[in-house]
């Protein structure tokens, strides 16, 4: 594979998202050597990168807040590889969680931060966000093992990812963990749409 | 079907990226204040014609009367709280309905004002369409088709359009789930359902 600038600029961008050398050359197709130069180019600009050991998607779903965020993450990823895909009417064959573009992926991450800044007020740091790494990781242990799989809720149609190594239930993080109120209103809503029917 | 040379020219420049400035300026981020101004603008329109009268809000957007209700039996304070910052919640659509024609055609403050917010609407959606196309799409949930049409539209084109034709508001998502942050406006989770309903609202279409 012939190595372009692009490619190079996309290289340093996932490393300052804290991806490590042997994720980025997979998503890539930049030389080791070249990574670890880019890497220290970084380094010598001053700016700060994220390093994060390979962990299993158990330990990184640690909270339910964690199942939602990599849910959130996981639908702006789909819905910017449609229009993606789309635009450039190819046909996609395999599953979308084992062919990443690394294109869509930095651009997944920038509106997921944004949307979680914006919308949530929660500050970006290491333990509060799900990041880039870790969302891969997750991917890959999705298409690799058995024991962790999407699924999509039953009640609110939202997708999230089973962990069957996890402490956490198998229940969906959005809708089970409803208060009382929401709960009323929830069996009010579904009494109207009876009614109607 | 196939483009002119000249838009999948415009549109290639679009959507390629600079991915070496990306860790240091968020540039969606730049929309924020602006879809947020808008969102909120609507939900304040016809939660206050509602007051007035629910038909006349449901005259300009597809809200059911349960929902309306709802809205205007919530605080100011709370529909601030689940209005969305960074994607629009509504689409605008072109509707032949009679009423509207009729309700447009008064010289009151608010259609006007209404009129001027969808303007406003295409405008953003045409410099972020320019900017980056999937952005825009996932921002929007407009098709790529549509994108395109409106990049290559100048602003006399855009006014014209909005003089001729009747728009009115659709919300994206599921109405059962904007209600959630309604009823519980302090609530991550709530918000969290209804952010990605409206996401989802697009993926399945």
């Amino acid at each position: 594979m012939k190595v372009t600038t692009e490619n190079l600029l996309q290289a340093k961008t996932l490393i300052t998202f804290g991806l490590r050398p042997q994720q980025v050359k997979m998503l890539t197709g930049v030389t080791e050597s070249r990574i670890a130069g880019l890497t220290k180019e970084i380094i010598d600009d001053g700016s700060v990168i994220a390093t994060k050991g390979s962990l299993s998607a158990n330990k990184i779903l640690r909270t339910k807040n964690h199942f939602r965020q990599f849910s959130l993450w996981m639908i702006i990823y789909k819905a910017i590889l449609s229009s993606e895909y789309h635009f450039q009417r190819k046909a996609l064959r395999t599953p979308w969680y084992s062919n990443i573009d690394s294109n869509i992926l930095i651009k997944t991450q920038i509106m997921f931060l944004n949307i979680l800044d914006a919308e949530f007020n929660i500050e970006i740091t290491d333990t509060t966000v799900v990041d880039l790494a870790e969302c891969l990781n997750i991917l890959n242990e999705i298409s690799t093992k058995e024991s962790t799989y999407i699924v999509t809720c039953p009640d609110c149609g939202i997708d999230y990812v089973i962990v069957e190594s996890s402490k956490q239930t198998d229940n969906c993080p959005f809708c089970h963990e409803r208060s009382y109120e929401a709960e009323k209103n929830r069996i009010e809503v579904i009494f109207d749409s009876l009614m109607k029917a | 079907m196939s483009y002119p040379t000249k838009i999948i020219q415009m549109a290639g420049s679009a959507r390629s990226i600079d991915a070496s400035f990306m860790p240091v300026t968020l540039d969606e981020k730049t929309y924020n204040a602006d879809i947020y101004a808008l969102n909120y603008a609507i939900l304040l329109i016809s939660r206050s014609l509602a007051k007035i009268d629910i038909s006349i809000s449901q005259i300009f957007t597809q809200f059911s009367q349960s929902f309306l209700s709802n809205l205007m039996a919530t605080p100011l304070n709370d529909v601030e709280k689940a209005t969305n910052h960074s994607l629009l919640m509504f689409r605008l659509e072109k509707s032949h309905n009679a009423m509207l024609h009729n309700f447009f055609n008064t010289a009151s403050i608010q259609v006007k004002k209404i009129k001027s917010y969808q303007k406003t609407q295409f405008f953003l959606l045409r410099e972020a369409a320019r900017n980056d196309i999937s952005t825009a799409q996932l921002i929007s949930g407009l098709t790529v088709d549509e994108l395109i049409l409106l990049a290559n539209q100048s602003n006399e084109e855009i006014t014209k359009t909005l003089l001729n034709n009747n728009y009115i508001y659709v919300y994206r998502g599921t109405e059962q789930a904007l209600k959630q942050p309604l009823l519980m406006p302090e609530s991550n989770n709530a918000q969290m359902i209804s952010l990605a309903k409206l996401l989802l609202g697009k993926l399945r279409a």
